[in-house]
């Protein structure tokens, strides 16, 4: 794998840019904040998170309102000042804050899942495949760090490591970081 | 980069100061925390720790004694406590404005405030939520108002009570910040993972996940980001609203009112800019970050400082003059008592902080003038503090029988428990300061990588 650093969010995205047009296989892109645009030439599809906070929002309310219903209706209904037992309007906050409360918790948890993320990820590769924090140092603070597959483990781009690295220098990169795949 | 490519780029306001390189961002946010704390950070701290230290004492002499340490009486049932209660809450509330719903409008100079701002909702929710729990008399009973199966039927919690209502709404709005909190502060956690060594570095690596800056996160982490803003922003409305019912929804001339909701939630998010506003202009000075936190960001708090400080005197206007039109006698008598009666001084202080002092905001002079600004937020915290004290005491001391009528009068304890309340809110923001990066260095890269001129 070639890791090309960046500096400027330009060079990168002019970089990913060359190398899709080449086809040239890019693992990932490791950057301080978040490039816009980026995502876009990468041709990366949009998150699907927004479904996970239908679904738990969905849940929380159906949850907070049956319940609600079950305990003020059916189990051990009381005469509160003479409303009558289902006074299913009152049960609207609680309702519409657990559907708030679940669906923000689900939405973060799939965020985690997806992204492997967790207590136990530390600076080792926290997946197998994933680039160790060393190869991309920097990312976290000014670089940009641009990672290209390249060598034996990749079909049909045995022999481009010198496309993908005059690439990279073409494009800007301030530093090259080789590692075996 | 829409800002540098947009021909007005040059008109907008710059909300970094300078050019600052990504690496001068980063060293400017994260060396305070590994610095010796100053001189004036200890001084605050110590008075800060002393204050919590006597609110403690205060709150274990009335657990271990009784309610009856407070200056309650049958009339007045509720007083000090929920003043507190509703004044901490509606603190709260600027934080998740400002990060929520000033993201939803893109506003990008709520980068730099963003942080401090939750830190400070995350403090002030935990300083509110002691009030209800110490006026339980018996805290250790708190649980009572969850639903769970018990031997006592199973009797469930009365859904209809606004009281319950009030106590999940909290909760949720709790849970709810802190997680949008700890989400937002995860790149720059790994960034200073990044440059620690010892054991800091092993407590970056346990909090910051894994987190490698790879786009793919990145793409989800915006989009987890505009979700929960999304969620967050009809919560901190609900939020105040239902504080609002607690009172609304009661019999209480004064109380007894449909606009409570949008009321509370304007006075919430004007006092609680009036505390971001406080906090901020001690921190840029205290910790020299006067080019992130610019002059253009406190003039733009003193705007919605003026917007909603007129809207919460808009509503002061609209009470007095319903209690006149509606031609109902107790709401007439309640609201002339506010203004003659026996707590008339709470209530001018009211209108004096709260609707004439921020009326001077519309002078861009005092916007640009940063003790103006610094002495405009302290009365403001002030007024609201008041508005809540009025709504409450002068609403319940006198209603329909004149032989039910009392007066109130905090004791030493109340007063020891609100001051040790400001005491912890101050202790918990004073180590935010010294431990986690208080502005948001990934955000701010962001919008200094934008505002560079092509």
């Amino acid at each position: 794998m070639l890791f090309g650093c960046f500096t400027g969010a330009a060079e990168l995205l002019a970089a990913v840019r060359e190398a899709r047009a080449r086809h040239l296989p890019i693992h990932d892109v490791f950057t301080p904040y978040p490039v816009h645009g980026l995502a876009e030439a990468l041709g990366d599809r949009p998150s699907r998170l927004g479904w996970v906070t239908l679904a738990g929002g969905l849940a929380g309310l159906v949850g907070a309102a049956s319940l609600q219903v079950w305990c003020a209706v059916i189990d051990w209904p009381i005469n509160v000042g003479g409303k009558p037992a289902n006074s299913a309007l009152a049960f609207l906050p609680i309702s519409f804050e657990a559907t708030i409360l679940v669906g923000g918790l689900a939405t973060a948890g799939a965020f985690f899942w997806r992204s492997r993320l967790g207590p136990l990820g530390g600076p080792e590769p926290p997946a197998p495949g994933m680039p160790g924090m060393s190869e991309i140092r920097g990312a976290t603070d000014d670089m940009l760090v641009l990672a290209l597959l390249v060598g034996d483990t990749v079909e049909g781009t045995e022999g481009d490591g010198e496309a993908a690295r005059t690439l990279l220098l073409r494009a800007g990169a301030r530093e090259i970081r080789e590692v075996a795949a | 980069m829409p800002e540098s490519t947009s021909p007005l780029a040059a008109l907008r306001p710059r909300w970094v100061e300078g050019s600052p390189s990504l690496r001068q961002i980063t060293d400017d946010i994260c060396q305070p925390l590994a610095r010796r704390p100053s001189a004036s950070w200890l001084a605050c701290f110590a008075v800060a720790s002393a204050a919590l230290g006597l609110g403690a004492a205060a709150a274990t002499y009335e657990v271990a004694t009784g309610i009856g340490t407070w200056g309650l009486n049958r009339t007045v049932g509720w007083a000090f406590d929920i003043t507190n209660f509703v004044f901490w809450i509606g603190i709260g509330h600027a934080g998740t404005l400002i990060s929520a719903i000033l993201l939803l409008f893109r506003q990008t100079w709520r980068t730099s405030i963003s942080r401090s701002a939750e830190a400070m909702t995350i403090f002030a929710v935990m300083c509110a939520g002691l009030f209800p729990l110490l006026h339980m008399g018996r805290p250790w009973f708190a649980f009572w108002i969850a639903p769970y199966p018990n031997s006592r039927g199973p009797l469930w919690v009365n859904f209809r009570s606004p009281l319950v209502w009030d106590v999940v709404a909290i909760n949720t709005y709790f849970t709810i910040s802190l997680v949008f909190w700890y989400v937002g502060m995860i790149p720059d956690l790994a960034t200073l993972r990044d440059r620690a060594t010892g054991w800091r570095r092993r407590l970056w690596t346990l909090l910051s996940v894994g987190w490698n800056g790879s786009q793919r996160t990145w793409s989800r982490y915006e989009t987890l980001c505009l979700l929960l803003a999304g969620l967050a922003t009809p919560l901190v409305i609900s939020v105040h609203s239902i504080v609002s019912m607690d009172f609304a929804t009661s019999v209480i001339p004064g109380w007894h009112a449909t606009i409570f909701p949008p009321y509370f939630v304007a006075g919430a998010v004007f006092s609680g800019f009036g505390m971001v506003m406080t906090l901020l202009i001690l921190t840029r000075k205290v910790m020299a970050f006067e080019r992130y936190i610019t002059r253009n960001h406190l003039g733009a708090m003193a705007k919605i400082l003026l917007l909603t400080g007129t809207i919460v005197g808009f509503c002061y206007a609209t009470e007095l003059f319903v209690a006149w039109y509606g031609g109902n006698l107790y709401e007439r008598a309640a609201f002339w008592n506010r203004a003659t009666g026996p707590y008339a001084w709470a209530y001018w202080t009211m209108i004096t902080c709260n609707l004439l002092v921020p009326q001077t905001l519309w002078s861009r002079r005092v916007r640009a003038s940063v003790p103006a600004l610094f002495a405009i937020s302290l009365l403001v915290n002030v007024g609201m503090w008041f508005e809540r004290f009025v709504i409450i005491v002068t609403s319940l001391h006198r209603d329909f029988l004149p032989s039910s009528w009392s007066m109130y009068r905090p004791t030493v304890i109340e007063v020891a428990i609100l001051i040790g309340s400001f005491g912890l809110f101050f202790t918990l923001f004073l180590l935010f300061v010294r431990v986690l990066p208080i502005l948001s260095i990934w955000e701010i890269k962001g919008v200094a990588a934008g505002q560079k001129a092509p």
